[in-house]
């Protein structure tokens, strides 16, 4: 288990590095910040002046370099508009972001793989059927369109819930709908076709054999052994879900990292984008490495056992 | 009723069985009216190739089939219609009373529990035992099937034990809850064959040591002939024949059983020219009037294709399915 | 005359992850370890073992499909190598496999007739013979009736299916055919008919077969030699007749004794039915000395600590183990 997390610890590094170096590159080869931020007519002098205050003009890799020299020091950069430290901006945000990401998360477990392994006890039922149909509709609908229908219902016909803003519980309720409605539909449909899968195993028929009733069967067989997939599935989700829903973000005007991004990548921000996408990365890279430390717990086959080897 | 000895109270008496399956609007009849009854103790063999119906029966009996089987005709065991009861009765009569195990024991078992807890599991559910006492069964009931080292083992799991191993494992969970009726579905087709033996003689052994009645299932009448008293020959969802194991593989009388008996190769004779059956099983479900191996059958005759045969006894234990024989 | 397939000192190893510390050695699967064996034109040798023996292994370094680790297989004087190129590829139209499950063998999108056609499209492009002709007759030679040609795997039962297998191999009148367990998946009544087709197809196309099984009856009744493998190596050898009427391993006679005939005596008990202890071992810790003394009920110290050579105890009967004289001379009537 050990050899399992470490080697799995050191790809994630790998990929948090890869993350990075490509984003950096990529915002420098794509458009000159200084040009951004001074406005396109600015004097050329005020334009070079503002690279070389910055660095830009020195060449990619020494950039590159400096960055990582200065992470290792807490150093993140500043944001090009205003001066404040990139991390702070970013870390400012993350709270708003939680506050939709956690309650959608949730719900996402909680409605998403009891609904799935119904459909899956009652496969082909009429019952399976409507829960898989507002599957395909949740999992297909994009989040915006369902979004601004929602606004559209709910807070401009109904008047009942704002449509956008920061300043209350209330405002918090569309935009995590919106999230649980897309989340719940994709972990339905995993979880029955995981269960499904493994209803169909011979260990379940043997275990019926033995006389459980049925519940235990589903309870005690199938369940454990489904949990794997739904598991991963589940993980992928809470690391999406951190990294910032940006189109619901930026449909309810939710100041979250998501929002923050977008709009600092189209202002060049690069500090304020690196920072960000550092962030999210090693938030999707953490829960990855938990989903795989809590498989290796459940499957006993991946764990390098001393166990009972003939 | 057929039966070996005129036994006014056998264990299992299985009357009329006929299983049908629904399938995307139409019904395909699998298992035509099957009759067999059990004494106690008693070994039997269902012997068949693919499509017969000797597992479906069991599975039908016990209720495994699912939703979409319709079972019908009658099916008794201590004084109670198996096919009458609810789920839930009926999971209070398998493992109890009637166990089942399965052809590939690797997958029969859960892949994520050790195999300690799994037959603990038998034991708390049939027996009520629990903690140290379950522990000290399971390590006895280890024992029982002969699996060496049984404290180390019973931390393992499946998949670090080998096939032989865990068909031990899975008759031991049988055991755990002291059934009457033991029912082994293809037990040693998935096992090598020194563990073939192994097993066949494990069995064996574990019958006349508990007094339980043995239903052997398998498409390889070499195994059958093992440990069988009692042989039933199975075709396309009917018995075709049933005699004494000895006399089955003497004096067998339907062209099916001469036919399966001849299609095996022996290991001491001189090499020859097999016999074959010709043609192929026909498709389970399809309606056929007459007799069902008449389209294979040498010897086959105008009322053949027309009547049915029924199982009818020739000799004192022997019971043969078959139109022309039973007309002359 | 030479022999057709030649193999010497063959050996195939596997490296798998080992349950030690994750810095130490891996462990190394001997599939096949040190494997001597010929064939000759025209004859059929039966490879017989349990699971873990090397079997299906040594069917795939005979093709060439994998690349062995150490030693050498011949086919018609010419070295066989996994290599695949021009060469490899070319040889395809002389050796051919049929394999334990026919479905999985065939192509699920092609019909019958197109599979067996296949075969002719790619190695004869220059159409010096009717590919549907040739396949046709070829479907037909193996038992295949008209109606059957155009229909897909799933729509043929099990022995059609293998038929088909057998059809697309033999099409191209290759010189050897190994069969790796080709009658394991099938009916009672249909292995018999598929055994008789192989045994006359045999003598029509003068094959050399090279025929694995676990099944012994089989073997006995199709193959002029057997060799009886126990992890990775060759422990007896002869011809089927002698050996599966005089065997002379331990392993050979519990084998044998495992077979079960109906009609004779039920087994529990005093038959004379050897039951080994044990189970058929990991092929990654082979057992020092002789690989079979765990199981053996003969085996003495020095069987522990000595690898036995093959020794020749009769007209080409040879057997790998260090007690033989006492056993082959002893009372084995």
């Amino acid at each position: 288990m050990g050899r399992y997390m470490l080697s799995r610890s050191l790809r994630a590094l790998l990929t948090i590095f890869l993350v990075v170096g490509f984003a950096f590159t990529i915002l420098r080869l794509s458009g000159d910040p200084a040009m951004m931020i001074l406005s396109a007519d600015a004097p050329p002098e005020a334009i070079a002046a503002f690279r070389e205050s910055w660095g830009l003009d020195a060449p990619l890799w020494q950039q590159f370099w400096g960055y990582l020299l200065n992470i290792f020091h807490g150093n993140f950069g500043v944001s090009m508009r205003d001066a404040s430290p990139a991390m702070g901006l970013v870390l400012e945000a993350v709270p708003a972001t939680l506050a939709l990401a956690l309650p959608a998360f949730a719900l996402n477990l909680l409605i998403g793989i009891p609904a799935g392994i119904f459909a899956a006890l009652h496969r082909n039922s009429w019952m399976d059927r409507v829960v898989m149909s507002f599957s395909v509709a949740g999992h297909t609908l994009p989040s915006f369109v369902l979004g601004l229908l929602l606004v559209l219902i709910f807070a401009v016909s109904l008047g009942w819930l704002p449509s956008g803003g920061f300043s209350g519980l209330e405002h918090a309720v569309l935009p995590i709908l919106t999230l649980t409605v897309g989340g719940a539909a994709v972990l339905a449909r995993y979880t029955r076709s995981s269960m499904l899968e493994v209803l169909g195993q011979p260990y379940i028929r043997a275990a019926s054999a033995k006389g459980l009733r049925w519940s235990q069967v589903v309870v005690r067989h199938a369940l454990p052994n489904a949990a794997l997939p739904i598991i991963t599935i589940a993980g992928l989700m809470l690391g999406g879900l951190i990294a910032g829903a940006v189109v619901v973000e930026s449909v309810f005007s939710w100041p979250g990292i998501g929002r923050l991004t977008v709009s600092a990548v189209g202002n060049r921000d690069l500090a304020v984008v690196q920072a960000a996408l550092l962030l999210i990365t090693v938030s999707m890279v953490a829960t990855n490495l938990l989903v795989d430390a809590i498989y290796c717990l459940f499957d006993p086959r991946l764990r390098a056992d001393s166990g009972a080897h003939q | 009723m057929i039966s070996n000895v005129v036994d006014c109270n056998p264990l299992l008496s299985i009357s009329e069985l006929r299983i049908a399956f629904d399938q995307r609007g139409h019904t395909s009849e699998v298992l035509h009216g099957v009759d067999l009854q059990i004494a106690r103790g008693e070994s039997i063999g269902l012997v068949g190739e693919s499509g017969c119906g000797k597992s479906v029966t069991w599975l039908g009996v016990l209720g495994l089939l699912g939703q979409q089987a319709r079972v019908t005709g009658s099916v008794k065991f201590q004084g109670r219609d198996l096919l009458g009861l609810s789920d839930t009765e009926l999971s209070q009569i398998r493992g109890r009373k009637i166990a089942m195990i399965f052809q590939d024991p690797s997958s029969s078992l859960n892949p994520a529990q050790r195999i300690g807890a799994q037959i603990a599991e038998s034991l708390s559910l049939h027996r009520g035992l629990r903690g140290a006492q379950a522990k000290a069964e399971v390590l006895a009931l280890l024992d029982q099937v002969e699996i060496p080292d049984a404290k180390r083992r019973m931390g393992a799991y499946p998949h670090e034990l080998s096939g032989g191993m865990n068909q031990r494992v899975m008759i031991a969970m049988a055991l755990a809850g002291q059934p009457d009726l033991l029912i082994a579905d293809e037990p040693t087709t998935a096992l090598d064959a020194t563990v073939q033996a192994q097993i066949l003689v494990l069995l064996d052994t574990i019958r006349r040591e508990t007094g339980m009645a043995l239903v052997t299932i398998s498409h390889d009448l070499g195994v059958i002939s093992e440990i069988c008293e009692r042989v039933l020959v199975m075709y396309a969802g009917s018995i075709i024949e049933s005699a004494p194991s000895q006399i089955l593989f003497s004096a067998a009388q339907h062209p099916y059983s001469l036919g399966l008996l001849a299609a095996m190769p022996a290991l001491d004779a001189e090499v020859h020219r097999l016999t074959t059956i010709r043609g192929s099983i026909p498709q389970p479900g399809q309606r056929i009037q007459g007799c069902r191996f008449e389209a294979r059958c040498d010897f086959a005759q105008e009322a053949c294709r027309v009547n049915a045969p029924v199982l009818k006894t020739i000799a004192v234990g022997h019971a043969l399915a078959c139109t022309r024989k039973l007309a002359a | 005359m030479t022999a057709l397939l030649n193999v010497k000192g063959l050996q195939r190893h596997f490296f798998v992850e080992g349950k030690k510390e994750w810095l130490a050695e891996k462990n190394i699967l001997r599939a096949v370890d040190g494997v001597t064996l010929s064939v000759q034109r025209g004859q059929t040798l039966g490879i017989v073992g349990e699971s873990g023996c090397g079997k299906s292994t040594m069917a795939k370094l005979v093709l060439g499909l994998i690349p062995a680790t150490a030693g050498s297989v011949e086919f018609d004087g010419k070295p066989v190598t996994a290599q695949r190129n021009q060469a490899w590829r070319a040889a395809r139209r002389h050796m051919q496999m049929v394999y334990q499950d026919p479905l999985g063998a065939l192509d699920r999108r092609l019909t019958a007739l197109e599979q067996v056609t296949e075969p002719l499209q790619i190695h004869d492009k220059h159409g010096e013979i009717k590919p549907l002709v040739a396949a046709q007759s070829m479907m037909r030679a193996v038992g295949l009736t008209d109606n059957l040609f155009k229909r897909y795997p799933h729509e043929l039962s099990g022995g059609q299916r293998q038929r088909v297998v057998l059809a697309r191999a033999l099409v191209l009148k290759p010189s050897l055919l190994v069969c790796d367990e080709p009658i394991s998946a099938l009916d009672v009544s249909v292995q018999a008919q598929v055994i008789n087709l192989l045994a006359d197809l045999r003598q029509q196309m003068n094959l050399t077969m090279l025929f694995i099984s676990h099944d012994l009856r089989v073997v006995r009744h199709i193959c002029d030699e057997v060799a009886v493998m126990y992890l990775g190596r060759i422990i007896e050898q002869g011809s089927a007749k002698e050996v599966l009427s005089h065997p002379a391993h331990p392993y050979t006679r519990a084998l044998i004794s495992a077979v079960s005939t109906p009609g004779a005596k039920p087994a529990t008990g005093g038959s004379g039915r050897i039951i080994l202890k044990g189970e058929p071992p990991n092929p990654v810790n082979i057992p020092t000395g002789c690989s079979f003394h765990p199981r053996c009920a003969l085996a003495t110290a020095h069987c522990k600590t000595a690898v036995p050579v093959a020794t020749r105890i009769g007209d080409s009967h040879t057997v790998s183990c260090h007690l033989h004289t006492m056993i082959h001379h002893g009372a084995s009537a």
